[in-house]
């Protein structure tokens, strides 16, 4: 085989020259990454690069690594999953409730949440790839009946009772490192090898791809995209347990505000590597970029609002820079 | 008919450039007022390349079209719509949630004060028009709920409501039962009694032969014959094959291996009992106009359509309706002429090799790289394609796609292959070796089903061809009676069974 790679090597397309323009499209979140850390560290000497506000930084996104990941599944087979914000509370309620009213095991509390998180996604699936809903419409309504249960079970909102070692879940370190952190970042490794190893991967990504085709391969389509939605929920459920853990109880409509940034991050993580797709690593370095920028802009004394807006900013450029490319690559 | 005399429409010099291909050369007629026109010839032959440039869809390279002795301006379906050439498209451009009058007076609605729609102008308006094509279409029913051919008849109105002074038809019969056929056929008799012109362009040549009074032929882009005073299907399928009596069968298969594909008594949508039987190392041509069965038939066996009665077996196991899981793991491969339904575009050209030959390669649930890589290189070589597997498949030409892609199935160990037009859109240099590929993979055992619109292609690779007609085998073609002239004169055919 190599002396043939040799050999005609240079008539090959795909093994091109260096430039630096394609450099840039290629890495412009490492790049935009890199611009945050200098100009913060630049701005707040001292106190932005430090270990601990690091630690701080990890610790506190690691709840919206974890459902952007989720996401970030659902959207490589070209769906989406609006319903995880919703989904997170129901794990929630499901989790706290089995020990305050139930006086479940810490452990049975957990597998609970992480149960629903997944019942729910199962449900987005079947009504997607089964019943054929289109996923915005699907996983709105999943969510909206994933509220109404939450309510419900939630209807006395005293929780009292909620083991000490709950809490621990978000509390422990380990060599120094917040234990959420670890468990975002073994999140994000499991999804990685997922999708880039394993046959599964291989198969959603064909689909988000080119669904006519990859029915016509001979590729499970529904099978993959309910597992990618059960997936998601199972995400948003651990999403949940961990908010609460943090929280030391449970409290309404906690996992509303993660839609909007897990989804921010995912699209800025489509601009990480050549090939605009979705990617586990891209969304996971959104996340840390809108989390540095947010603590940043905190740690300069502005007013919250601007890092929303420049959230907001920060999330317009990256598409608009894939519309660009996009476009550039049409004539070929 | 003194009327026809005048000829008020003419394309001069019509010549059209694409990527150095000449798909229509040098094309001049002739349009006079009320004439129907039949325009014929092969896939490829460069019809819809007229058309797109009567209609403005495109820009012709040189030469330019002329209505009442003024030169249209080039590529503007505007200008061209408002000198009066309109078009009825295979694909109907209809709005299915409005009404019949909404639809006829489409874009050009009665107004009133502040751009009111007048309604009751609107519905008077189109009645009128349908009247006068003595349509019994009722004007407030919903398009969506038409058949098929009234929706045509629909578009018909429309154009005679834009006061179009020609309207082409690009193949208005695909689909159509033989009944609603003469329905069709009597409303364009009626354009032509209302001095609207016709351009009638169809597969079907009896249907050429009773409705126009003269008939165009192109053949590989340049106009072949002009036919006055009607033509006979004979006449025209003798032009549409002469040129062509160098194709020649490349390589017949030995015929009797075991049989591989079963189809009995398939009934589908667009299927009636259809049964047929592909034995391993036969390549089985599948004949038909659009509409006709033949592309139905492989996307029934692959799973994309359903079917509701009958069976397919492969190697003697029943496949389940609707299911290309069940098919590729039994050993079918679909590779269709149209990329956009087998490429992966933002896909290396490993990952699309080996898509549908993961589970040769796995460890666990991993797929095991180093052994992919191996096999997908090996793969690339058999089918001559040269280039760098971590390449985005996107980055080769058609045809290497396509070579791409019979390394799919190659990899899939197919043992029944779907073929829907393979070479569509392939570069000539790549056709004969996509062609080879196909010998090569039925001299290994397969069975292959070939449907093409090419009647060459079938004629050169099929040892055999089984033709179709709205949705039932019309007859089988041996080795020995495989012409393209006898091909033709089976595929073209409208025979009205009683």
């Amino acid at each position: 085989m190599a002396s043939r790679t040799e050999s005609t090597a240079p008539s090959r397309p795909g093994l091109r020259r260096f430039s630096p323009r394609r450099f840039a499209e290629r890495w412009t979140l490492l790049v935009a990454f890199a611009a945050a850390l200098a100009f913060f560290s630049a701005a707040r000497p001292g106190t932005f690069l430090t270990w601990n506000n690091a630690r701080a930084i990890l610790d506190q996104t690691s709840v919206l690594v974890v459902i952007a990941v989720g996401i970030t599944v659902v959207l490589v087979i070209g769906e989406f999953d609006l319903s995880v914000g919703f989904v997170a509370g129901l794990a929630a309620a499901a989790a706290v409730g089995a020990m305050a009213f139930q006086g479940w095991p810490v452990w049975a509390a957990v597998v609970i949440g992480l149960a629903a998180g997944a019942a729910a996604g199962f449900a987005n699936g079947l009504s997607v790839a089964f019943v054929g809903i289109p996923s915005f419409v699907a996983t709105l309504a999943i969510g909206s009946i994933a509220a109404a249960i939450e309510l419900a079970i939630t209807k006395t909102s005293i929780f009292e009772g909620i083991p000490p070692s709950y809490l621990e879940i978000a509390f422990t370190r380990v060599a120094g490192v917040p234990i959420r952190a670890i468990i975002a970042a073994a999140v994000v490794l499991v999804f990685l090898v997922l999708l880039r190893t394993t046959v599964y991967g291989r198969h959603a990504s064909s689909i988000g791809d080119n669904p006519a085709a990859a029915f016509l391969t001979g590729v499970p389509v529904r099978r993959v995209k309910v597992i990618a939605f059960v997936l998601a929920g199972l995400t948003a459920g651990l999403a949940g347990v961990l908010v609460t853990a943090s929280a030391g109880s449970y409290y309404p409509n906690l996992g509303t505000g993660f839609l909007l940034p897990a989804y921010a991050a995912a699209f800025l993580g489509l601009s990480l590597g050549s090939g605009l797709r979705f990617n586990v690593l891209g969304s996971y370095l959104g996340v840390l970029l809108l989390g540095m920028v947010t603590t940043g802009l905190t740690m300069m004394n502005q007013p919250s609002w601007i890092a929303a807006l420049v959230q907001g900013i920060v999330l317009i450029a990256a598409v608009a820079g894939i519309a660009i490319r996009r476009r550039g690559t049409l004539g070929r | 008919m003194g009327a026809e005399s005048r000829p008020w429409l003419q394309a001069v010099g019509l010549t059209k450039v694409y990527g150095g291909v000449r798909a229509l050369d040098d094309a001049s007629l002739e349009v006079r007022v009320g004439e129907i026109r039949g325009l014929v010839g092969a896939n490829g032959a460069g019809k819809s390349t007229l058309v797109k440039l009567l209609t403005g869809l495109a820009r012709p390279t040189s030469g330019s079209v002329v209505v009442d002795g003024e030169p249209l301006p080039a590529g503007r379906p505007r200008e061209s719509l408002r000198a009066g050439i309109a078009s009825v498209p295979q694909e109907l451009t209809v709005a299915p949630t409005m009404t019949v009058a909404e639809n006829v007076m489409l874009g050009h609605e009665p107004r009133g004060l502040l751009g009111r729609v007048r309604e009751r102008d609107l519905r008077l308006k189109s009645a009128g028009v349908l009247e006068s094509l003595r349509l019994e279409i009722p004007v407030d029913e919903l398009v969506g709920r038409l058949t098929l051919v009234e929706q045509r008849l629909v578009m018909i109105a429309r154009a005679l409501s834009l006061r179009a002074r020609l309207v082409i038809f690009d193949e208005p019969t695909a689909n159509v039962s033989p009944l609603e056929v003469e329905l069709l056929l009597r409303a364009i008799r009626r354009l032509s009694e209302r001095n609207v012109s016709v351009l009638y362009v169809s597969h079907r040549l009896d249907e050429v032969e009773a409705l126009c009074r003269s008939v165009t032929v192109l053949r590989d882009g340049r106009i072949v014959a002009e036919l006055r005073g009607g033509a006979s299907r004979g006449e025209l399928v003798g032009l549409l094959a002469s040129g062509t009596e160098a194709t020649r069968r490349l390589r017949r298969g030995g015929n009797g291996g075991e049989v591989a594909l079963e189809v009995r008594g398939l009934e589908g949508e667009r299927l009636r009992t259809v049964s047929l039987t592909a034995r391993r190392g036969e390549i089985v041509g599948l004949a038909g106009v659009a509409g006709s069965g033949a592309r139905e038939l492989l996307l029934t066996v692959i799973g994309a359509v359903p079917f509701r009665a009958g069976s397919v077996r492969v190697g003697g196991r029943a496949l389940p309706s609707g299911n290309p899981v069940a098919a590729v793991e039994a050993g079918v491969g679909f590779l269709p002429g149209d990329r956009s339904l087998a490429a992966f575009m933002r896909h290396s050209v490993r990952h699309n090799v080996s898509l549908a030959a993961l589970a040769d390669h796995l460890r666990g649930p991993f797929v095991r790289r180093g052994s992919e890589r191996s096999a997908v290189n090996a793969l690339l070589d058999r089918v001559a394609l040269h280039t760098e597997p971590e390449a985005p498949i996107s980055l080769l030409s058609g045809g290497n796609q396509q070579k791409a892609i019979v390394a799919r199935w190659i990899a899939s160990g197919a043992r029944v292959l779907l073929l829907d037009d393979p070479t569509a859109g392939v570069d000539v240099a790549t056709r004969p070796e996509i062609h080879e590929q196909v010998l090569g993979l039925r001299d290994a055992g397969a069975a292959v089903l070939l449907v093409s619109t090419d009647v060459d292609e079938l004629v050169e690779l099929a040892d055999r061809v089984v033709t179709f007609d709205r949705g039932s085998v019309g007859g089988e073609l041996g080795a020995a009676d495989l012409t393209p002239d006898r091909l033709l004169r089976a595929m073209t055919s409208t025979e009205r069974k009683p």
